[in-house]
C-alpha cells in the first residue's frame, strides 16, 4: 500500500513535524510505502515531494493520503478534494483565533483561517479523522463528522531521545535548594505566561523567597506585545532575579531542565495534546496543570490537575512537591507508567499499524 | 502512596494542597491582576479615552462621562471591556456600532450592555446611568414615549439650541480646516506630478544606456562562448583523470571493507574462545553455587518481589539465580558470546560498556545493582562515578552489593591480558561511605570470598 502524508513544513524540534517523520519511518518498517510531500524541509533527513506531485504519485483508491493538518492550507484542502485515495485528516489542532485578539493581528487571521478549514474538511467526510487527543476530535463532531469516523493517536515524539541526552546544567539557574518551576513553550497568549508568574509571586511569599521559574520557549516578534506584557508582570512584581528565559534551548539542556525542576507547570489554557507533559513523564519530573483543553487526558491522573489558576494554590502544590519525597515519587512513577502504557514509541507503532488495518 | 490506591492517594492529597493554599492565601499581598487582556489602543487603532484605564479588571465603578469620552467603535470597546470585563467579539461590537450609526444614544448602548444577562453578572455599576437608560426606554412606548420625549426635548430647547450653535460653529471651523488640508494635498500632488516628469526623463537616458550596455553584453558572451568552447576540451581531460581516481577509490573502499570484515571475524573468534574458557572455568570452581546462593539471599532479603536488579559482568548463572527469587533481572556484558548464552537461558542481557548502560538508565529506576566482580567495572569507570551513578540509579533504600570474586567479566579480563584493579574491601567500604551510602556491611560467602553491600538513603 502506498502511502503519501501531506504537511505543510518540516522543521527540527517540531513537533508537528516530529509526529510526521516518525510515522513515516514506523509506516515503513510495516511494509509500506511511504513518501512526504510537503512546501519545505528545513534540517530534516527526509526525501520529500512537491505536494502537487501527490496525485499522480498515488496509483490505487487504496492508497492513503495522510494530512498533517495543523493551520489553514487552502493548497492541501484542495488536494484532499480531489484525490482518489483513503483521506485521513490528523489534527494538531489549532488555537482558537481568540487567544490572539488584540495580542497580533496575523495570528488571529491565520487561526480564523485554519479554524475555517475545519469546517471543510468536515464536509468532505473524509474516511478517518485522527486526532492527537479526544479534545481534538471535538472540533470534527461538532461540525456533524461521525464518531464512528474517528479514532485518537497520540503524536509521536522525541523523548527517548531526550532520556538518552547527556545533561548540560551551564544555562540553568542556581536556586540553591529551592523550588525550581519549568515551563516548556513558546511565548504565546494561550499558554498562561501571565498566571504562571503570578503564581511564581505566591511561591516566593509563601514557599521560599528563592523560587524560580525556568522558561524554555521562543518569543515570535509577532508577538512581541504579549512578550513584553510577561517581561513587565515580572518586574511589576519585582521577580527579575527570580525568573529565567532560555530560548535557545537544545536537548542536553532540556533534559537537564526536567532533572533539575521541582516541577513542570502547565498553566496553558489551549492545547491539542502538550508535549512538555510526556517529556516530563518521561524524564521523571512531577507535573502540575490547569485542566484546559487536551490537558487532563494526556496527564491521565499522573499529576496535581487544576480546575484553576489560583496562584496559591499552584504555589502549595509547589512547595508539596519540594518537601513531600513520597508524593513526588509517587507521581514520577504514575507518570512513567502512563508514558510506558500509552505514549511509549512501540505502543504507537502498535496503534497505527491498527489504524491502518482498519483503513484496508 | 500506595499505586493500587493512587487515585484516592492523589484525591487525598490535594485536599491537603487545597486546605494549605486557603492558609497561604491569606499571607499573600493583595496584587493588582495581570493585564491577560491586550492594550485597548491596539483593538482598532482609534485614541483611548481620557481618565485612565477604564478597562482595569479589578474596578467596578465608572461615571457616564469617562465611557461616553471615546466616539465610535472605540467607545463601544470600551463600554464592552469596562461593563464585562472582556475583549468585544466581532459580532457583538458591529452590531452597536450599526445602531449608533442609526441614531441610538450612547446612553442606550451602555445600558444594554450593563443590564444585558452578561453585564449583571459581571456587576459593574455606572453611577447616574439607570434613570437616563429607563428614560431612553421610556421613550420607545407607542404614542405616550413619543409625546414624552417630545416635551423633554421641548423643555430642553434653549440647551439645544446653544448646543446646536456650537455645533455649528465647529462644522465650520472642520471646514476650513478640511479646505487647507485639500490645498495642501493638491501642492503636494503638484510637485509629485513634477517629480514623475523628471523620472520620466531619467527612464529615457536609462533605456539608452541599457541598449549601449547590451551591445557590450553580446561582445562578451561572444568570447565567453570561444572560452567555453577551449574549456569544455579541458574538462573531457579531467573528466577521465576523475573517473580513474574514483575507480582506485572504490578498490580503496573494497580493501578496507575485506580487512574490517576479517578484525571482525577474528574478534568473534576470540570472543567465543574466551567465553569457552570462561565457562570451563566457572564449571570447576566448586564454591561458585553456595556462594551464588548466599549473596542471592542478601540481595532477596532487601528488594521486594518482582523489584528490579541490574547486574554488571556476572553471568547467567547468577541472573538465572536471582531470577529464580522471583526479581525481575537484567544483565549488562562486554562480550556478545556471553550475551548469546544468557539470552538462550532468557535472560535479558545488553552488549555494552557499563558506564554507557548506567549513564542511560532512569533515575531511582532499580531496587538493586550488583557487581560480584568489581574489578573489571572499575577499570572502565572510577569508582567515585560509579557510586555517584549508582546512587542515580536506585530508589531510595536500594541494595548495591560488590564482590570480589572471579566471575566472568574478570576471568575475561584476565584471559584478555589486563592487570588487576586493585582495590581493597576495607578501601572499597570508606568509598561506599563517603558516597552517602548507608548501613555499609560485608557480606562475604560462605568460602571468604569477599564482598560489600550499602543502601542508598
Amino acid at each position: 500500500m502506498r502511502i503519501a502524508l501531506l504537511v505543510p513544513g518540516l522543521r527540527r524540534h517540531d513537533a508537528v513535524s516530529n509526529d510526521c517523520l516518525h510515522m513515516a519511518a514506523v509506516l515503513r518498517a510495516q511494509g509500506h510505502e511511504v513518501r512526504v510531500f510537503t512546501l519545505s524541509a528545513d534540517g530534516v533527513d527526509e526525501a520529500v515531494g512537491d505536494p502537487t506531485e501527490l496525485p499522480g504519485w498515488l496509483t490505487s483508491p487504496r492508497d492513503v493520503v495522510i494530512y498533517h493538518f495543523c493551520t489553514g492550507w487552502d493548497l492541501a484542502v484542495d488536494l484532499l478534494a480531489r484525490v482518489r485515495a483513503v483521506r485521513v485528516v490528523r489534527y494538531h489542532n489549532i488555537t482558537p483565533a481568540g487567544f490572539f485578539r488584540g495580542w497580533s493581528r496575523g495570528y488571529e487571521e491565520a487561526c480564523e483561517r485554519g479554524r475555517k478549514q475545519i469546517v471543510r474538511l468536515a464536509r468532505m467526510r473524509c474516511e478517518l479523522y485522527l486526532g492527537c487527543s479526544p479534545f481534538n476530535l471535538e472540533d470534527f463532531t461538532a461540525c456533524g463528522v461521525d464518531a464512528s469516523s474517528c479514532a485518537v493517536l497520540p503524536p509521536f515524539h522525541e523523548c527517548e531521545a531526550l532520556v538518552a541526552e547527556i545533561p548540560d546544567t551551564s544555562k540553568l539557574p542556581d536556586t540553591g535548594g529551592a523550588p525550581l518551576l519549568l515551563m516548556v513553550g513558546r511565548l504565546a497568549p494561550n499558554k498562561g505566561y501571565l498566571e504562571l508568574v503570578d503564581a511564581l509571586d505566591a511561591c516566593r511569599v509563601a514557599v521560599d523567597d528563592d523560587a524560580h521559574l525556568l522558561v524554555l520557549g521562543k518569543l515570535d516578534p509577532n508577538l512581541a506585545a504579549y512578550g513584553e506584557a510577561v517581561h513587565a508582570r515580572v518586574a511589576e512584581l519585582g521577580l527579575g532575579r527570580n525568573v529565567t528565559f532560555i530560548d535557545d534551548a537544545r536537548g542536553p539542556d532540556l533534559r537537564a531542565a526536567f532533572d533539575a525542576a521541582t516541577a513542570l507547570v502547565m498553566l496553558s489554557a489551549h492545547e491539542g495534546f502538550c508535549v512538555p507533559v510526556i517529556e516530563a513523564f518521561a524524564l521523571g519530573t512531577p507535573v502540575v496543570a490547569y485542566a484546559s483543553s487536551a490537558v487532563p487526558w494526556t496527564l491521565g491522573g499522573a499529576g496535581l490537575l487544576w480546575d484553576e489558576r489560583d496562584p496559591a494554590l499552584i504555589a502549595s502544590s509547589i512547595a508539596r512537591l519540594h518537601r513531600d519525597e513520597p508524593v513526588r515519587d509517587a507521581l514520577v512513577d504514575a507518570g512513567r507508567a502512563r508514558y510506558r502504557d500509552v505514549f511509549a514509541p512501540d505502543v504507537l507503532a502498535r496503534d497505527l499499524a491498527v489504524v491502518v488495518e482498519r483503513l484496508s | 502512596m500506595n499505586p493500587p490506591n493512587h487515585d484516592q492517594s492523589l484525591d487525598r492529597v490535594k485536599d491537603e494542597i487545597r486546605a494549605e493554599a486557603d492558609a497561604i492565601r491569606h499571607r499573600l499581598p493583595q496584587r493588582r491582576p495581570a493585564a491577560t487582556l491586550p492594550p485597548l489602543s491596539s483593538v482598532d487603532g482609534g485614541a483611548a479615552p481620557r481618565g485612565g484605564d477604564v478597562t482595569d479588571r479589578a474596578r467596578r465603578e465608572y461615571t457616564i462621562p469617562e465611557l461616553c469620552a471615546a466616539q465610535y467603535g472605540h467607545f463601544v470597546e470600551t463600554a464592552i471591556r469596562a461593563l464585562l470585563k472582556r475583549p468585544g467579539d466581532e459580532a457583538g461590537r458591529n452590531a452597536h456600532v450599526a445602531r449608533l450609526i442609526a441614531g441610538a444614544s450612547k446612553i442606550e448602548i451602555l445600558g444594554d450592555i450593563a443590564y444585558s444577562r452578561e453585564g449583571r453578572a459581571a456587576g459593574v455599576n455606572v453611577v447616574g446611568l439607570r434613570p437616563r437608560y429607563v428614560m431612553t426606554k421610556l421613550w420607545k412606548v407607542p404614542v405616550l414615549g413619543y409625546m414624552a420625549e417630545w416635551l423633554f426635548r421641548l423643555v430642553r430647547l434653549p440647551v439645544l439650541a446653544r448646543q446646536m450653535r456650537a455645533s455649528e460653529t465647529y462644522q465650520i471651523a472642520q471646514t476650513h480646516l478640511l479646505t487647507a488640508a485639500h490645498e495642501e494635498l493638491r501642492l503636494r500632488f503638484e510637485a509629485l506630478a513634477a517629480r514623475f516628469d523628471s523620472v520620466a526623463v531619467a527612464q529615457s537616458d536609462l533605456r539608452s544606456e541599457f541598449a549601449e550596455r547590451s551591445r557590450d553584453a553580446t561582445r562578451d558572451s561572444d568570447e565567453m562562448r570561444e572560452l567555453v568552447k577551449r574549456g569544455s576540451s579541458e574538462s573531457g581531460e579531467l573528466r577521465h583523470l576523475v573517473l580513474g581516481v574514483n575507480h582506485w577509490l572504490a578498490s580503496l573502499r573494497k580493501n578496507l571493507a575485506d580487512v574490517e570484515s576479517e578484525q571482525a571475524e577474528a574478534a568473534r573468534e576470540a570472543d567465543g574462545f574466551v567465553a569457552e574458557v570462561v565457562t570451563r572455568a566457572l564449571a570447576g570452581d566448586n564454591g561458585r553455587e553456595l556462594r551464588l546462593l548466599a549473596w542471592s539471599s542478601v540481595v532477596a532479603g532487601e528488594v521486594p518481589e518482582g523489584g528490579q536488579v541490574l547486574d554488571l559482568g556476572a553471568g547467567k548463572d547468577w541472573l538465572a539465580v536471582l531470577s529464580s527469587r522471583g526479581l525481575r533481572v537484567g544483565g549488562v556484558s562486554e562480550s556478545p558470546a556471553f550475551e548469546a548464552l544468557a539470552r538462550a537461558d532468557g535472560h535479558q542481557v545488553a552488549t555494552s560498556d557499563p558506564a554507557v548502560v548506567l549513564a542511560r538508565t532512569g533515575d531511582a529506576t532499580l531496587h538493586a545493582l550488583t557487581a560480584l566482580s568489581v574489578g573489571p567495572v572499575l577499570r572502565r569507570m572510577p569508582v567515585a562515578a560509579l557510586l555517584a551513578t549508582a546512587r542515580r540509579v536506585l530508589r531510595p533504600g536500594g541494595l548495591v552489593l560488590l564482590g570480589f570474586a572471579n566471575e566472568a567479566a574478570h576471568l575475561a579480563d584476565r584471559l584478555a591480558g589486563h592487570a588487576d584493579v586493585t582495590i581493597d574491601a576495607a578501601l572499597l567500604a570508606e568509598a561506599l561511605a563517603a558516597a552517602g551510602f548507608t548501613d555499609v556491611r560485608r557480606a562475604d560467602a560462605p568460602d571468604g570470598v569477599v564482598a560489600l553491600c550499602a543502601t542508598r538513603p
